[in-house]
C-alpha cells in the first residue's frame, strides 16, 4: 500500500505568500502536453520498479492542478489506474482554486474517480484576498461550494489562514463562522507563515505592512480550537479538523512516516528508506525523464536514527500522537526506553502525555511544538 | 673565528616595513640561502600576528660574508619578536647584539613600536644603524622620514642609509657599514663560561634547545653546564649554529651565538635571560638583566564539553613545553564546570594560545573575559593579589583596591588626534604628552589602567585611526582605584563565568549593557527568566527574557520533513552547546557578553 503525490507546478498567478514551485500556465501548450506526458512515463517508471504496490491515496496537488482542463487530471488518473491497482477505499484527492472550477469540470473529476475536494480558500474577506494575492473572489468561493456538492463530492476541505498583517480577531472569527457554515467536512487551518524573499515577507520587512503579535496569533490559535470543536470538528493534527470519519488518509501517510511516491517537477518522495526530491525545473524535468531516467535532484538514503527522528518529528504532529506498539515493531526498541529521561520532562513540563497506546502532545506542547521535537532529534 | 670578525646584531622594524625582505637579500647576498625558512612554531602565528600589526620573529642566522677590504667576517642576525607583550624577550634579544639596524618605511615614516624598540636597543647600549627602506616606490618621502627619525629617535638623519630591500638598492653598502660600525664582541675565553640565552623551542628528540650568546668561556658537547637562576646542571650533548638549519659545531667560544642541547626537558628550564655557566668553574655573577617574567593577563579556558577536559589538559602542556611564560592551573566555575586559569604575558599571547588550542588540538573552548592582577588590601591588613574575578574579597572586607597602570604610547595620523583622544578618556586614561613628530603626525601618551586596554582596544584604535595607527604600551606600577565587583545572575542563580571587576563609575552602565545584550542571547525558555546585575546584594541592572508561548510549524508535509529535522537538529545541536545553570540554558556567545559591553 502506497500514497502517490503527483504535482502540477502551474498557476494562475502566483500568491505572494507563496515559495513554492510553480509557474503560470505557459502560452506554450506543448510544454504542458509535454509535461503530462513525462508525468504519465514517470508513473510508468514506477509501475514497473513496484509492479505488486497497491494505491491507498492519491494526490493532485500543486501548483494548482485545476487551471489545466479536466481531461488532462483525467488522463493523469487513468494512467495511474492502469499501471497499479488500487486499494478498497482508494482516497483521490485534487487541489483546486475557486475561480478555477467549474460543475462540469467538477462532473467530470468526480466521475474519473477523484472523491475528495481541497479548495484553496484562505479567506472570505475580499481585502485579505488581495493582500494575500490570491486570484479569487469571495463570490467564487461559494460558486465552487456549490459546484462541488452538486457534482457529488461529499469530502471537501477548506484551506484557511490566518494571523495576516493587520488582520483583526474579529475579522478572524468572521472568517471562521464562514466556512463553518459552508459545512465542509475537513479544515486546514495554518497561521501565515513568512517565506523569505515573498513579496509579503519583502514588504513586512521594508515595514510597509505590521506582522501580526505573537500575542494576537495566540489567541487566534486558541479561538480557532474551541469554534472548530464546537462546530463538531476533531483537531486529529495540529492544523488539521475534520469530521468523525473524513480525515484525509492521504497526509496521515506523511505523519504517520509511512512510504509515498512523489510524481511531477519538484515533488518529492520516500520509498525503501530513501527520501528523494524532483527535479523542479519542468524542461530538465521533462528532459529527464523522457531519457527514461528518474528526475530526481537529490535522494537522502536514511539511516534508521534519520527514520526514527522523521517519524517521531511527523508521529507526534498527529493527536494520537504516536502508537507505541507501531514504534516498537518499526525500529525494534519502545520510545520510552530510548528517551526516558526527555519523556519524563515533558511529561512534567505538561507538554506530552502517555497512555498504554500511545505517546502525544498534549495542547501547550502542540503550540510548543518545536520546542518538543527538538528534545528527540 | 676571532671576535674582530665577529658581527652580532638585529633588525629592528614595523610589520611590513621589510625586514624579511631584507634579511633575504643579506642571505643572498652572502650567499648564505636562496631563501630562508621561518620558524616553524612562529608561522603558525602569523595570521593572528598579521592581524594585530606587529612582525614576525625569524629564526637566528649565522652569515659568512667578505667585505670590500677582503676581510671575512661572521655575521649573527638575531631576530627580536615585535609585539609589547614580549618586550621582556625583545630586550633579551638585544642584549645579545651589539648593533641593530632601524628599518623605517620610506613611505609610512616611525611607528611606535619601532620607537620602544629603539630605545630599549639604546638602553642595552647597541650601534644603531637607521635605514629608509623602500626608497623605490613612487609614493616613498624619505625626507620627511628622515626628519621623523631625526625628530623622535635622536639620530642624526646625515647617516641614514636609504635602501630597497625589494631591488637590492643600498643593500650591499648597509653590510658594509653594519662591519664598520658595530663593534665586535670583546669577550674573554679565558674567563668562565657565561651565555645569554636569548630564546629557546623544544625539540621532541633533543628536549629543550636554548637559543645563546656566549659572552665569555667557551661552551662545548660533554661538558656540565649550569643554569644561574636555579642552578639546575645538566650535560651538554650538542651545540651548534643557525645555517639557519642547526649545524652542529665542536664548540662555542667567546662572541658566537649559536644554540645548546642538553637533554633540558621543558622550556621552562632553559629562561629566557638567564646566564648559562660552568658547572666546574662557574661565573662569579650571572650576566644582569634576567628576571621572572609574570602573566599580566588572566582568563579562563573551559571545553565547551565536558568530556574535553582531558585532551585540554594535555594540550596546555605541549603548549606550555614551548612556551615557558604561559601559566595555567586548574578551576571549576559553577557554569562553565571543570577547566583551566590562564595567566598570560598580554593579550597577543592569550590570543595566540586559545587559537593554537583551537587549530592545532581542535578543541572547542569558552573563554572568560580577560582580567589584570589586581591588589586588594583588606581591613585586616592583609593583602592579596586577585587574578579571578571569582575570588575577589567581600565587598565589606575591602579596604583599598589597587590595578596595574601602563604607559601606553600612540602615533596617529594628526587627523585622528581627536578619535584617539576621545578613546582614551572612555578608557580613563590620563593624558601625558603629546609630540607633534610632522605637521602629519602624532605620538599622544597616556596613562590608563591595563584592565582598559584589554578588553578591544586595539580593535576600536584600528577603527577610530583607519588603521593607521600603531600603539604600544609599557607596565607602570599599580595605582589605587575604586574598583567593584559586577555580578551577574540568571534567573536568581550568580553566574561566575560573567563577573566581572570594574570601576564604579561605569558599573551602572556596563551593568546595563550587560543584562540588555544577556536578554539577546539568551533563548526564551518556558518561564519568564530575569536576568540581573549587581554589585553585592544591590541589583543595579534588569532585564527578563520573557517565557516562550509559541514555537510551531503549523504546515508540515511530506516535502517538508527533511528540511523539518535539520532545522530540529540545529536547534538540539545549539542546545547541547549550552550551560546549564540552575533551570537555565546559557549559550557560549553569553559568556563572551561581558567582553562586547563596551562596543554597544
Amino acid at each position: 500500500m502506497i500514497a502517490f503525490y503527483i504535482h502540477f507546478p502551474f498557476c494562475l498567478q502566483k500568491c505572494r505568500y507563496c515559495s513554492f514551485n510553480s509557474m503560470p500556465v505557459p502560452e506554450n501548450n506543448i510544454l504542458v502536453t509535454r509535461y503530462l506526458q513525462a508525468m504519465e512515463r514517470e508513473i510508468a517508471l514506477y509501475a514497473s520498479r513496484y509492479p505488486n504496490e497497491s494505491l491507498s491515496s492519491i494526490y493532485l496537488g500543486g501548483g494548482t492542478p485545476t487551471v489545466l482542463p479536466a481531461e488532462s487530471l483525467c488522463r493523469i488518473l487513468f494512467c495511474c489506474r492502469e499501471k497499479f491497482a488500487f486499494s478498497p477505499g482508494i482516497e483521490i484527492t485534487v487541489e483546486a482554486n475557486p475561480g478555477t472550477v467549474t460543475q462540469e469540470m467538477l462532473q467530470l473529476l468526480r466521475e474519473a474517480g477523484v472523491n475528495r475536494l481541497s479548495l484553496g480558500v484562505q479567506s472570505f474577506q475580499p481585502v485579505e484576498l488581495q493582500l494575500l494575492g490570491r486570484s479569487h473572489s469571495v463570490t467564487d468561493i461559494y460558486t465552487a461550494f456549490d459546484a462541488a456538492r452538486k457534482a457529488g463530492f461529499d469530502n471537501i476541505n477548506l484551506d484557511l489562514i490566518y494571523a495576516l498583517p493587520g488582520q483583526s480577531l474579529e475579522s478572524w472569527r468572521e472568517n471562521l463562522r464562514s466556512a463553518i457554515q459552508l459545512n465542509p467536512e475537513h479544515l486546514s487551518i495554518y497561521g501565515l507563515s513568512l517565506e523569505e524573499d515573498t513579496p509579503l515577507a519583502v514588504e513586512l520587512k521594508k515595514g510597509k505592512l505590521e506582522a501580526c503579535s505573537e500575542e494576537l496569533h495566540l489567541t487566534m490559535w486558541e479561538e480557532t480550537s474551541s469554534m472548530v470543536k464546537e462546530a463538531g470538528f476533531i483537531r486529529y493534527e495540529i492544523s488539521n479538523y475534520a469530521k468523525p470519519g473524513k480525515l484525509c488518509r492521504h497526509n496521515i501517510t506523511y505523519w504517520e512516516n509511512k512510504p509515498y511516491l512523489g510524481v511531477g517537477a519538484g515533488a518529492h518522495g520516500y520509498y525503501d528508506h530513501v527520501r528523494y526530491g524532483n527535479e523542479e525545473e519542468i524542461q530538465k524535468y521533462i528532459e529527464m525523464v523522457e531519457k527514461g531516467e528518474f528526475p530526481r535532484a537529490f535522494e537522502e538514503h536514511q539511516t534508521q536514527k534519520e527514520e526514527m527522528i522523521d517519524t517521531i518529528i511527523m508521529g507526534l504532529r498527529l493527536t494520537k500522537g504516536i502508537s507505541r506498539l507501531d514504534f516498537t515493531m518499526r525500529f525494534g526498541c519502545s520510545f520510552e526506553s530510548l528517551y526516558e529521561k526527555e519523556l519524563k520532562k515533558m511529561v512534567e513540563d505538561g507538554l506530552m502525555g502517555i497512555s498504554d497506546d500511545a505517546v502525544f502532545l498534549t495542547e501547550r506542547g502542540r503550540i510548543l511544538s518545536n520546542y518538543v521535537l527538538s528534545c528527540f532529534v | 673565528m676571532k671576535q674582530e670578525q665577529i658581527r652580532n646584531f638585529c633588525i629592528i622594524a614595523h610589520i611590513d616595513h621589510g625586514k624579511s625582505t631584507l634579511a633575504d637579500r643579506f642571505l643572498e647576498i652572502t650567499g648564505t640561502l636562496q631563501s630562508r625558512q621561518m620558524k616553524e612554531q612562529v608561522l603558525d602565528q602569523m595570521d593572528l600576528e598579521r592581524e594585530r600589526g606587529i612582525t614576525i620573529k625569524l629564526t637566528p642566522v649565522t652569515m659568512h660574508y667578505r667585505s670590500k677590504n677582503g676581510q671575512e667576517y661572521l655575521l649573527n642576525l638575531i631576530d627580536t619578536p615585535g609585539h609589547v607583550d614580549f618586550s621582556y624577550e625583545v630586550s633579551r634579544s638585544l642584549a645579545a647584539c651589539e648593533g641593530a639596524v632601524l628599518v623605517v618605511d620610506a613611505t609610512q615614516g616611525v611607528e611606535a613600536q619601532t620607537i620602544a624598540n629603539t630605545y630599549l636597543a639604546l638602553d642595552a647600549n647597541l650601534e644603531i644603524i637607521p635605514v629608509i627602506n623602500k626608497i623605490d616606490l613612487p609614493v616613498a618621502d624619505p625626507e620627511r622620514v628622515a626628519r621623523e627619525i631625526e625628530e623622535v629617535i635622536g639620530l642624526d638623519s646625515e647617516n641614514i642609509l636609504h635602501v630597497s630591500a625589494k631591488d637590492g638598492t643600498g643593500v650591499p653598502e648597509l653590510l658594509e657599514t653594519i662591519v664598520h660600525q658595530v663593534p665586535p664582541p670583546r669577550g674573554d675565553e679565558d674567563q668562565p663560561l657565561q651565555a645569554l640565552i636569548f630564546d629557546s623551542h623544544f625539540d621532541p628528540y633533543k628536549g629543550a634547545i636554548s637559543y645563546i650568546r656566549v659572552f665569555h668561556g667557551k661552551v662545548r658537547s660533554g661538558m656540565k653546564i649550569m643554569m644561574m637562576s636555579t642552578g639546575k646542571v645538566y650535560e651538554v650533548s650538542e651545540v651548534g649554529v643557525f645555517s639557519p638549519e642547526m649545524i652542529q659545531v665542536e664548540e662555542l667560544g667567546p662572541g658566537e651565538v649559536g644554540y645548546l642541547a642538553a637533554g633540558i626537558k621543558e622550556v621552562a628550564d632553559t629562561r629566557v635571560g638567564d646566564t648559562i655557566t660552568d658547572a666546574v668553574k662557574p661565573a662569579a655573577e650571572p650576566l644582569p638583566g634576567y628576571r621572572r617574567v609574570l602573566p599580566v593577563v588572566f582568563c579562563g579556558f573551559y571545553p565547551v564539553e565536558a568530556n574535553e577536559y582531558d585532551n585540554l589538559r594535555d594540550a596546555l602542556g605541549k603548549l606550555k613545553l614551548n612556551d615557558a611564560s604561559f601559566q595555567y592551573e586548574p578551576e571549576t566555575s559553577v557554569a562553565l564546570g571543570f577547566g583551566f586559569r590562564c595567566g598570560f604575558l598580554g593579550l597577543l599571547h592569550m590570543e595566540i594560545i586559545q587559537e593554537r588550542l583551537e587549530r592545532e588540538y581542535g578543541l572547542e573552548l569558552i573563554t572568560t573575559a580577560p582580567n589584570v592582577v589586581y591588589r586588594v588590601t583588606k581591613n585586616n591588613g592583609e593583602v592579596v593579589t586577585v587574578d579571578n574575578p571569582a575570588l575577589w574579597p567581600d565587598l565589606g572586607d575591602i579596604e583599598l583596591v589597587e590595578e596595574p597602570y601602563v604607559e601606553a604610547n600612540v602615533i596617529t595620523p594628526s587627523d585622528y588626534v581627536g578619535a584617539v583622544m576621545d578613546l582614551f578618556h572612555d578608557r580613563r586614561g590620563e593624558f601625558q604628552e603629546m609630540n607633534y613628530l610632522s605637521p602629519q603626525r602624532v605620538q599622544i601618551t597616556y596613562l590608563l589602567p591595563l584592565s582598559e586596554i584589554i578588553f578591544d582596544f586595539f580593535d576600536r584604535l584600528k577603527s577610530c585611526t583607519r588603521g593607521y595607527a600603531s600603539f604600544d604600551y609599557d607596565i607602570s606600577g599599580y595605582r589605587a582605584a575604586d574598583l567593584v565587583k559586577l555580578d551577574c545572575l540568571v534567573h536568581g542563580e550568580k553566574v561566575d563565568a560573567l563577573s566581572m571587576i570594574v570601576h564604579r563609575d561605569q558599573a551602572q552602565q556596563k551593568g546595563r549593557a550587560l543584562v540588555e545584550k544577556l536578554r539577546r542571547l539568551i533563548p526564551r525558555q518556558l518561564f519568564d527568566v530575569p536576568i540581573q546585575a549587581a554589585i553585592g546584594n544591590r541589583v543595579i541592572a534588569r532585564e527578563t527574557v520573557k517565557a516562550l508561548r509559541k514555537n510551531v510549524l503549523e504546515k508540515c508535509y511530506g516535502g517538508d520533513v527533511t528540511r523539518k529535522r535539520k532545522l530540529l537538529e540545529k536547534q538540539k545541536e545549539g542546545k547541547r552547546r549550552m550551560k546549564q545553570v540552575g533551570k537555565v540554558e546559557i549559550p557560549q556567545e553569553a559568556f563572551l557578553a561581558v567582553l562586547q559591553v563596551d562596543k554597544e
